[in-house]
C-alpha cells in the first residue's frame, strides 16, 4: 500500500510539472512569435517547471503524513527560530 | 545482419498491427477491440454473478476470489485513500474501473488473442473523462462551486504574488492534465507492450521458420524464450496499470472531497 | 504500409469505440453498483453480525456458568454453615444434658443421703423414746424390787425416773447405746 501511495504521489508530482511546463512554455512560444523574440520560450519552460515543482512541494511533500510528522516533531524551538529570521 | 534480415523479407510490425481489419465485413465499425471489450464485460459480469449469487457466511471458492478482489479495491484503494467517511460512495466506480481495465488488459497476454483493447485510445480516454467528471462533481457537491475552485487554486500560506502563477497550473491540472495523463499512461503502456510482444513473437517466428541460417534459427529460439519472459512482464504491467488507474482515481476523489487540501 | 500508417493515427479515438466504451462501462457500473457491491456488503454485515452474535452467545454461556458456580458455592456454604450449626447445637445440647444429668444424679444422691439420715434420725429418736419408756419402767420395777415397795407417790416416782434419765443422758451417748 505504501509503495502504491508513493507511486501515486510521484504521478501527481509529474502532473503538476507537466501542467506548469505546458502553460508557461505555451505562453513563452506565443509571446516569442508575437514579439519576435527568442528567449521567452525557454524562460517560460523554466518558470513553468519551477512553479510546478513549488506546487509539488506544497501539495504532495507538505501534505503527506510523513512530512507532517517531521514538521510536528521539530515544530517548537527550531521553527520559531527559523520564523524570526 | 539486420540488412540481410530485411532483405529476406521480414516486415517489422507497425502501428497498423494494433488496428487489425474489421472482423465483420458487413459492419465496418465492429473491430477486434470492440468485440473483446464486450466479451470482457460479459466475463466480468458472469464471474461477479457467480461470486455473489449465493452469498454464504463461509464463502465458496468463487465467492472467496470475488471477495478477495472486492476487498482489495474497497479497503486497499477506497478506504485507505479516500478515508472512512465517504469512500463507500465511490467503491462501485473504483471496483468497476479496476475490473474493467484488468480484464481488458489481460487479453494482451491471452494466447491466440494477444491484443489489449486499451491500446485503442478511445477506451482509456472515455474512462479518464468519466473520472474527470466524477471527482470534479464530487468536489463541487461537497464544497460548493466557489469554494471548490478557490480551494484548488489558492493554497493558504503562499505569498499573494505567486497566485497568478500557481492558479492556472492548478486549474489546468484538475481539468486537463489529470485525465490526459490517465489516458496516456494506460494507452501508452498497452500500446507499447503490445508492440513489444509483437516484435518478439513475429521476430522469433520469422527467424525460426523463414530463415535457413542455423545461427539465426538459434537466435530465433532465444527470442521465443524472451517473448515468454516479456509476456510475464506484460502480465505484471497490465495488472499494475489497472491498479494505478483505480488508485489515482481514488487519489483525485480524495483530494476533491476531503477539505483543507 | 506507409499508406496504412498515414491512415491510422493511434492517438485519434474511433467514434464507435467511444460509444462502445461508454455503453459497456455503463452496463458494468450499473451491475456492480446495484447488485455486486450491495451483496458483498450484505454478506460482510451478516458475517460481522454472526461473529458478534457468537461472541454474545459465548459471553452469555459464560455468565450462566459463572452464575451456576456461584449458586453451587452458595449452597455449599449454606450446607456447611448448617452442618456447623447443627454440630454446635448438638455439642451445647450434649453439654446441657450432661450437666442436667449430673445435677439430677447429684440431687438423687443428696436426696438418698438426706432420706437415709432422716430415717436414721427417726429410728434413733423412736429407739430413744422407746428406750426412755422401757428403761423408765425397767428402772422403776427394778427399784421397786430393790426397795420392796412401790413408790407410793407418783410425783416422787416421776422425779426419780427423771433424775435417772438425766444421769443416763449426761453420760456419753455411745455408752448409752
Amino acid at each position: 500500500m505504501r509503495s502504491g501511495s508513493t507511486s501515486a504521489s510521484a504521478e501527481a508530482a509529474g502532473g503538476y510539472i507537466l501542467a506548469g511546463l505546458l502553460i508557461f512554455g505555451g505562453v513563452g512560444v506565443w509571446l516569442d512569435r508575437t514579439l519576435h523574440t527568442g528567449v521567452l520560450t525557454p524562460l517560460g519552460i523554466v518558470v513553468g517547471c519551477l512553479a510546478g515543482g513549488y506546487l509539488v512541494y506544497l501539495r504532495v511533500v507538505r501534505a503527506s503524513p510523513d512530512a507532517l510528522i517531521e514538521e510536528q516533531n521539530g515544530s517548537s524551538p527550531p521553527m520559531a527560530e527559523g520564523d524570526s529570521r | 545482419m539486420i540488412g540481410s534480415f530485411l532483405a529476406d523479407g521480414y516486415i517489422p510490425p507497425g502501428a497498423e498491427e494494433v488496428f487489425p481489419p474489421e472482423i465483420f465485413g458487413q459492419v465496418p465499425w465492429f473491430d477486434k477491440a470492440i468485440l473483446l471489450v464486450i466479451i470482457s464485460v460479459f466475463v466480468i459480469s458472469v464471474f461477479l454473478w457467480a461470486a455473489v449469487r449465493r452469498p454464504a457466511l463461509v464463502p465458496g471458492r468463487m465467492q472467496f476470489t470475488g471477495e478477495l478482489l472486492y476487498n482489495f479495491v474497497r479497503n486497499g484503494i477506497g478506504r485507505d485513500i479516500i478515508g472512512s467517511k465517504d469512500y463507500m460512495t465511490f467503491v462501485p466506480l473504483l471496483f468497476t474501473l479496476f475490473t474493467y481495465i484488468m480484464v481488458n488488459n489481460l487479453w494482451g497476454v491471452t494466447p491466440f488473442v494477444s491484443f489489449p483493447p486499451m491500446a485503442h485510445i478511445a477506451f482509456p480516454m472515455v474512462l479518464a473523462l468519466i473520472v474527470l467528471v466524477v471527482y470534479n462533481v464530487a468536489g463541487i457537491r461537497r464544497q460548493g462551486l466557489g469554494r471548490y475552485f478557490k480551494d484548488v487554486m489558492f493554497i493558504p500560506g503562499v505569498p499573494a504574488f505567486v497566485y497568478p502563477i500557481l492558479a492556472p497550473i492548478e486549474l489546468l491540472t484538475i481539468l486537463f492534465i489529470r485525465p490526459f495523463t490517465l489516458t496516456l499512461r494506460l494507452f501508452a503502456n498497452m500500446f507499447a507492450g503490445h508492440m513489444l510482444l509483437l516484435v518478439f513473437v513475429t521476430g522469433a517466428e520469422y527467424m525460426i521458420f523463414e530463415v535457413s541460417n542455423p545461427a539465426l534459427k538459434a537466435a530465433g529460439l532465444l527470442t521465443g524464450v524472451l517473448a515468454i519472459v516479456m509476456s510475464l512482464f506484460e502480465l505484471f504491467v497490465e495488472l499494475f496499470q489497472a491498479y494505478i488507474f483505480a488508485l489515482l482515481t481514488a487519489l483525485y476523489i480524495s483530494g476533491a472531497v476531503n477539505e483543507g487540501h | 504500409m506507409t499508406v496504412l500508417v498515414a491512415e491510422i493515427n493511434p492517438l485519434v479515438p474511433k467514434t464507435a469505440e467511444i460509444v462502445v466504451a461508454l455503453i459497456t462501462f455503463g452496463i458494468l457500473y450499473w451491475f456492480v453498483a446495484k447488485i455486486v457491491v450491495p451483496r458483498f456488503e450484505k454478506t460482510y454485515a451478516e458475517r460481522t453480525e454472526a461473529i458478534e452474535g457468537g461472541l454474545a452467545k459465548a459471553e452469555e454461556a459464560q455468565a450462566s456458568a459463572a452464575a451456576a458456580l456461584e449458586q453451587y458455592q452458595a449452597q455449599l456454604a449454606d450446607a456447611r454453615g448448617e452442618a456447623g450449626q447443627i454440630r454446635e447445637e448438638a455439642r451445647t445440647q450434649g453439654a446441657a444434658i450432661l450437666v442436667e444429668m449430673r445435677q439430677q444424679a447429684q440431687a438423687e444422691a443428696d436426696r438418698l443421703v438426706t432420706n437415709a439420715q432422716a430415717q436414721i434420725e427417726a429410728e434413733r429418736s423412736s429407739a430413744v423414746a422407746s428406750l426412755h419408756a422401757e428403761v423408765g419402767t425397767l428402772a422403776s420395777q427394778l427399784a421397786a424390787k430393790i426397795v420392796g415397795e412401790s413408790l407410793a407417790n407418783d410425783e416422787i416416782q416421776q422425779r426419780v425416773i427423771d433424775r435417772f434419765l438425766a444421769d443416763l443422758e449426761s453420760q456419753p451417748s455411745g455408752r448409752a447405746n
